[in-house]
């Protein structure tokens, strides 16, 4: 049986946050404020994410007029896959009674 | 425009310069995120983060440690450069000192030339061959093009530079072994040494070469 390579708690809640809303395309900045991370730690994510081929990139036109078309992403269905697994095992995780709460 | 959001947009400017050609399209990415943030704090954080993130893309912890290793065996191959370059240069001093001086110049007072006469020491000395002196300066300069290489990057050439110093250092070897023992020649038992020297260049060039390649290529940790 492989192991799943670790990921770190950033990724996984930039996984969570793009698996909120599976086929919508979303933005960095938008991403930036869902998730609390710096863009400087974000877009680098993003950027391997994508070369992992677990996100999609477009540019999209903007709905309001006069501003420039923005690149927007989603998961693959690799990266959905990974993102359920993970951001799934890792609610299990955090909501499995501990010793102490058995006690 | 405020200052902040000129501030901004100089920094995502910047961002895009230094952000590595096949990574553009994220530069303009950021740069149309930041077009859709109207608040000028918000706006220059986030055009902050993005330099960050632009430098992420072009500095790796793989690169500098691929640099770090390089410039380390520029430093080392300089090194040997000089102590190869300094023997037979080192060899001709004492000579012209010997001719000049007999034994009571600074060459003659060597422990080395103790009990002897200058023209014993001479003879010794010059029985050394010649050619054997223009390998080891051939030697020098094959180090010295193999840090010069290793410094630039070029491993292909520092490739074929470790693979020039074997040939020469062999064949320099072989001949010598002829003239094996000699008095003050010490090449045949020290060889190994530059055999050592030639080896790890080699494996640095050929290691270095696909650490390269590989730090070129798509990261893989998330």
């Amino acid at each position: 049986m492989t192991r799943a390579p670790n990921i770190s708690r950033q990724t996984r809640s930039v996984l969570a946050a793009l698996l909120a809303q599976p086929q919508a395309w979303r933005y960095g900045y938008d991403l930036s404020k869902e998730t609390g991370l710096k863009s400087g730690t974000l877009y680098p994510l993003l950027i391997r994410l994508s070369d992992q081929g677990l996100l999609e990139a477009e540019w999209r036109q903007p709905l309001q007029p006069g501003r420039p078309p923005r690149h927007a992403y989603r998961l693959t269905d690799k990266g959905a896959a990974l993102a359920r697994e993970r951001v799934a095992g890792e609610v299990f995780a955090s909501a499995a009674p501990t010793g102490a709460r058995l006690a | 425009m405020s200052l902040a959001r000129q501030i901004a947009e100089h920094l995502l400017r910047h961002a895009a310069a230094v952000m590595p050609g096949r990574r553009r399209d994220w530069a303009l990415g950021m740069r149309a995120e930041l077009a859709a943030i109207d608040a000028p704090g918000p706006a220059l954080t986030f055009a902050a983060g993005c330099v960050w993130a632009a430098y992420q893309q072009r500095i790796s912890p793989m690169r500098i440690a691929l640099l770090t290793g390089r410039l380390a065996v520029a430093v080392a191959s300089l090194l040997t450069a000089a102590a190869h370059a300094f023997m037979p240069l080192y060899m001709l001093a004492v000579v012209a000192d010997l001719k000049r001086h007999g034994l009571d110049g600074w060459a003659g007072s060597a422990r080395l030339f103790r009990g002897q006469t200058a023209d014993s020491a001479l003879a010794d000395l010059l029985s050394i061959p010649a050619w054997h002196g223009a390998a080891m300066l051939g030697l020098a300069g094959v180090f010295a093009a193999a840090g010069w290489f290793a410094a630039r990057g070029q491993f292909r050439r520092l490739l074929v530079a470790a693979g020039v110093g074997l040939a020469v250092h062999t064949a320099n070897t072989l001949a010598l072994a002829a003239a094996w023992p000699s008095p003050y020649l010490v090449h045949p038992a020290m060889a190994w040494l530059d055999y050592l020297a030639l080896a790890l260049l080699l494996a640095a060039a050929g290691a270095f070469r696909s650490l390269d390649r590989w730090a070129a290529g798509t990261p893989t940790a998330a």
